[in-house]
C-alpha cells in the first residue's frame, strides 16, 4: 500500500507496518522481474549519481553509522537477504532479513543496545562495489544493480561474503532513499557461522 | 572400477556407502540409526511422542510443510552446547538482554520477558521425559485465552494490515488462526540431534568437537490462509535473526573456556536437591522448574550410557 493511503494512526512507520500488505509483496515480484532483465547502458550523469549514492551508502555502514545508515530508507523500505537465491518466494519462505522501517530500525536499534554478544565485539567491514547499472522504472522509481564483495573482521575471524545488490530508489527532493535494498549472496542458503554483520 | 585386475584379492561389495541398518517414520518425521539393536521408533519417542503430537496437530488438517529454505547455522562449539541450550529456561534473560532491550523499545514488551520474573516460580515448566528427551512449556505465561499468543508476540512486518485483513475475513475465528503464526511456545528436545522449537525444526549436526552445524527448517500448516503463513514465515526470522546469534556466541566462547585445563568441570546443578521443585509421576516423567538444569542432567545420564556401551 502507498504510504499516502495509510491511515493516521499507522503512518509512523518505525512503529507500524500497515503498509506491508499483498500489494507490497507484489511489488517485490515486479522489482525481480526488473532485475532480471537486461538493461541498455545508463545516461552518464544517472550512473554516476548511482554510483556516489551506493558508495555513500558503503562507507556509513563500514564506519559503523548505522543511525546514518537507517536515515537513508524511506517509510515503506525493505532490507532483504533472502536464504534462497534470487528471493524465492517471500510469502511462503524466510529470509536471513526481511526488515520493514520497523524491523529495520530494530535491528540498527539492537546493534547499538552493547548487548549483543554476537557483536562484541562489533564487526568491522568494508566493502567494494562494482559493475554499477541503472535504470528508471514506468513510475519513476530509480533500480540499480551492483555486485559487491564485503570484507568482515570479527573477534580474529576474518571472512568475505561476495554476491549483488538490488537497490529500488525513490527519488526524495534533491536526493534518493531506498524503497528496498536487496541482497543476494553468492551462499545465501549454505552454512553460515555469525551473520549478524549488515550487508 | 577400472582395471580390476590389478587387486589380486578384491570383493566390491565390501566397499559400497554404509547403509543406515534402521529407518522408521513417526507422522512424517524420518528417523534413521546405525544401531541394528535400537528399540523400535515409537518406544524410543515414549513420553516426547504426545509432546510431537501436540506440536503437529496445532495444524488444522495435521499436515506440517517444510518447503522454505532453511537456515544453515554454524558454530565453533560442540554439539551438545546446542542441546544444552534448547531445553534451558535459565539463561534467557542474560543471554537474550539485547532482543529483550530491543524489543522495549516500543514500550511495554511481553514476548520473553517472562523469563525475566522469576521463572524458577513458574508458571512455566519443564519436564524430564526419559531417553534423554525433554521438553519446556511456556504456554503458561501466555495464559488460556486464544489470541494470547498472538497478543504477546513481537510484532512482525504486516502485521497490522494482515490482522485487520484476517479479523475481517474470520470473525470469531480470528484469534485461533492468528495464534497460528505463533510459535508453539514449547521446547522439545528429541535426543541427540532433534530440537522442536517454536515453529521451527532444528537438526543438530556436528561437523567436529568443536563445530556444529544447525539447521532450522521453518514450517507452513496446512488448512489455514496463505497470510496465516505469509505472518508465520515473519515471525520465524524474529528470533534466528536478534536471538539465536547471541547464543551461538555464547555457545563459542564456552567452547573456548572449556580449551583451559586449570578448568575441567561445568557446573550444571542447578535445581538439583532443591526442596520443592521436582515431582515424578508413576512413570518416571519428571515436571522441575522451567530454570531447573535436569534437562541437562537428564540427557548427559543417557549420552553416558550409550557411549559405554558396546559398539557393534
Amino acid at each position: 500500500m502507498r504510504l499516502t493511503r495509510v491511515p493516521e494512526q499507522f503512518q509512523d512507520t518505525k512503529n507500524n507496518s500497515y503498509h506491508v500488505d499483498a500489494e507490497f509483496y507484489d511489488d517485490l515480484d515486479r522489482f525481480r522481474e526488473l532485475f532480471e532483465e537486461d538493461w541498455p547502458h545508463a545516461d552518464i550523469a544517472d550512473w554516476y549519481q548511482a554510483t556516489g549514492f551506493l558508495t555513500r551508502e558503503a562507507r556509513l555502514i563500514d564506519e559503523g553509522r548505522f543511525n546514518d545508515w537507517l536515515d537513508l530508507f524511506a517509510g515503506d523500505a525493505l532490507y532483504w537477504v533472502p536464504v534462497t537465491a534470487g528471493g524465492g518466494e517471500p510469502r511462503t519462505e524466510v529470509s536471513h532479513a526481511f526488515d520493514d522501517h520497523r524491523r529495520l530500525t530494530d535491528r540498527v536499534y539492537w546493534l547499538r543496545t552493547g548487548l549483543a554478544y554476537s557483536q562484541l565485539p562489533a564487526s568491522r567491514t568494508r566493502r567494494l562495489i562494482g559493475n554499477v547499472e541503472t535504470i528508471d522504472d514506468t513510475e519513476g522509481l530509480r533500480l540499480v544493480r551492483s555486485s559487491f564483495i564485503v570484507n568482515e573482521l570479527r573477534a580474529g575471524t576474518a571472512k568475505t561474503y561476495t554476491g549483488w545488490y538490488g537497490h529500488v530508489l525513490n527519488s526524495d527532493g534533491d536526493d534518493w532513499r531506498i524503497r528496498m535494498k536487496m541482497v543476494n549472496l553468492l551462499d545465501s542458503e549454505q552454512y553460515h557461522e555469525n551473520l549478524t554483520l549488515v550487508f | 572400477m577400472p582395471w580390476p585386475q590389478g587387486y589380486a584379492d578384491f570383493d566390491k561389495t565390501d566397499f559400497g556407502l554404509t547403509k543406515v541398518s534402521r529407518v522408521s517414520s513417526y507422522r512424517g518425521f524420518i528417523f534413521g540409526t546405525m544401531n541394528v539393536d535400537a528399540q523400535p521408533l515409537e518406544e524410543w519417542l515414549g513420553y516426547a511422542r504426545p509432546w510431537l503430537d501436540y506440536w503437529i496437530d496445532r495444524s488444522p488438517d495435521g499436515e506440517v510443510i517444510v518447503r522454505s529454505a532453511a537456515f544453515r547455522m554454524g558454530y565453533r562449539g560442540n554439539w551438545k552446547l546446542a542441546y544444552d541450550n534448547a531445553g534451558d529456561g535459565y539463561h534467557p534473560s542474560f543471554s537474550h538482554r539485547s532482543l529483550l532491550e530491543m524489543a522495549s523499545r516500543m514500550g511495554e514488551s511481553k514476548d520473553m520477558t517472562y523469563f525475566g520474573k522469576t521463572p524458577d516460580d513458574g508458571p512455566m515448566l519443564a519436564y524430564s521425559l526419559g531417553n534423554g528427551h525433554s521438553v519446556i512449556d511456556q504456554r503458561a505465561a501466555h495464559g488460556d485465552a486464544p489470541g494470547n499468543f498472538w497478543a504477546n508476540q513481537r510484532p512482525q512486518p504486516g502485521r497490522e494490515r494482515f490482522e485487520e485483513q484476517i479479523r475481517a475475513e474470520h470473525g470469531e475465528d480470528a484469534e485461533r488462526l492468528l495464534d497460528l503464526a505463533i510459535g508453539a511456545q514449547i521446547n522439545l528436545s528429541i535426543f541427540p540431534n532433534l530440537l522442536i522449537i517454536g515453529n521451527q525444526i532444528q537438526v543438530i549436526e556436528p561437523l567436529g568437537v568443536d563445530r556444529t552445524q544447525l539447521t532450522w527448517h521453518a514450517t507452513q500448516i496446512g488448512g489455514v490462509p496463505v497470510t496465516v503463513n505469509t505472518l508465520r514465515m515473519r515471525t520465524q526470522e524474529d528470533f534466528p535473526a536478534f536471538g539465536e546469534p547471541d547464543d551461538q556466541a555464547n555457545f563459542e566462547e564456552i567452547q573456548r573456556g572449556l580449551a583451559a585445563p586449570e578448568a575441567e568441570w561445568i557446573f550444571m546443578n542447578r535445581g538439583l536437591e532443591v526442596s520443592g521443585w521436582q515431582s515424578s509421576d508413576e512413570d518416571g516423567v519428571t515436571e522441575t522448574a522451567v530454570t531447573d538444569e535436569l534437562h541437562m542432567r537428564s540427557y548427559y545420564d543417557e549420552w553416558q550410557r550409550r557411549m559405554n556401551e558396546e559398539a557393534r
